[in-house]
């Protein structure tokens, strides 16, 4: 090969080259582009699922902290005569707030410390939270609190997961107290005495007691609605037991099951309720 | 705390004999649903103090206060209304 002939078979290599090289950066900037759209997607879709984890792990600690409160004020009652009642209902105030902190305080230490905010997000599989076992999920995926959970409103005020309201009142000097009389038979109490099944486990009354309020909010012919003033009294019957009757009249009885729930509310604050 | 029956009301409470923070005054009291009555004629409609305070209907006390109580036998009887007690609850 001369250097003529050379010189033009270099220049139409070169001719050739180039265009290739072109078309591998426009592929390779295809490649990365979409690579990029497929991770943003990808990026999107995670936080949109992470989103309403997160809500429910922010309901699920507002109430369990109630919950748990107040499993542990019943044993004190239990322990206690009517006389140190009121006392204990201070302490069970005071009880209920400080476990609100703790809770807190435990949920924050046990997630983990990262440097950024976007870096705590994580898909479902790898995260490590605990799953929303507390919660029940509607068919439009909204999520709800469990009934019997209560939150606090503040001012000594606990909401049921169905609205209704404890407060301060009645001579245990607070409404969750007052129902929790119910919690087991006053065999000298006269007359009847309207005792919830569910071992004194306060979850468990809550819970029917809210089951027993949508119910008389649905109406029907299981509910018997009166009205007097500020105050409505539901008589739900149940379909099934929902406890005993207890007191001088009930264990004269024998102790017979209890079908119906009695609500007397303000509005939705509960002054009493208990089975009958 | 002495009674003189079941609450009409709520069907359930004792009403017990109550008196008042300030001046004294006797009320009926359910200690189930807190309904009120002022006389022992509970055929009558009861009244619902507001909660959680129970203001008393006749003075500017209550029926919580410390110095509101469930009324003893000597009180009942000073009050005339001895003849209605039906028991006293333990």
């Amino acid at each position: 090969m001369n250097p003529a002939q050379d010189e033009n078979f270099s220049m139409n290599q070169s001719e050739h080259k180039q265009p290739r090289s072109k078309v591998r950066s426009s592929r390779w900037s295809i490649a990365i582009v979409v690579f990029m759209v497929v991770y943003l997607i990808l990026q999107w879709q995670q936080d949109q699922s992470d989103k309403p984890v997160e809500l429910v792990q922010n309901q699920e600690s507002i109430l369990n902290t109630g919950e748990s409160s107040g499993q542990k004020a019943l044993p004190s009652l239990k322990e206690a005569g009517p006389q140190s009642q009121i006392e204990i209902g201070k302490v069970h105030e005071a009880d209920l707030k400080q476990q609100q902190t703790e809770s807190a305080a435990s949920q924050t230490s046990s997630r983990p410390v990262t440097s950024s905010p976007a870096k705590m997000k994580q898909t479902p599989a790898n995260s490590n939270r605990p799953p929303p076992g507390n919660t029940s999920k509607t068919s439009a995926g909204q999520s709800q609190p469990e009934l019997g959970q209560l939150r606090d409103l503040g001012g000594k005020v606990w909401e049921s997961a169905a609205g209704l309201k404890y407060g301060p009142g009645s001579q245990e000097k607070h409404r969750l107290l007052h129902i929790m009389r119910h919690a087991e038979d006053q065999p000298q109490r006269p007359g009847k005495h309207g005792v919830f099944s569910g071992e004194g486990d306060r979850k468990k009354i809550l819970a029917l007691i809210d089951e027993a309020y949508l119910q008389a909010l649905k109406g029907g012919r299981q509910v018997a609605t009166k009205k007097e003033g500020d105050r409505t009294v539901y008589t739900v019957d149940m379909g099934r037991s929902v406890g005993f009757i207890g007191g001088q009249v009930g264990n004269r009885q024998g102790k017979p099951s209890a079908t119906k729930i009695r609500l007397v509310l303000e509005g939705t604050n509960v002054i009493t309720a208990f089975p009958l | 705390m002495y009674y003189v029956g079941t609450c009409p009301f709520c069907e359930q409470g004792s009403l017990g004999i109550r008196i008042c923070s300030k001046a004294g005054d006797v009320v009926l009291l359910c200690d189930e649903c807190d309904a009120l009555w002022l006389s022992t004629n509970i055929s009558e409609k009861p009244l619902f103090p507001r909660e959680p305070d129970l203001p008393c209907p006749c003075c500017p006390g209550n029926l919580t206060d410390s110095s509101s109580h469930w009324a003893d036998l000597g009180e009942i009887y000073q009050r005339g209304w001895i003849a209605v007690v039906k028991g006293e609850t333990v």
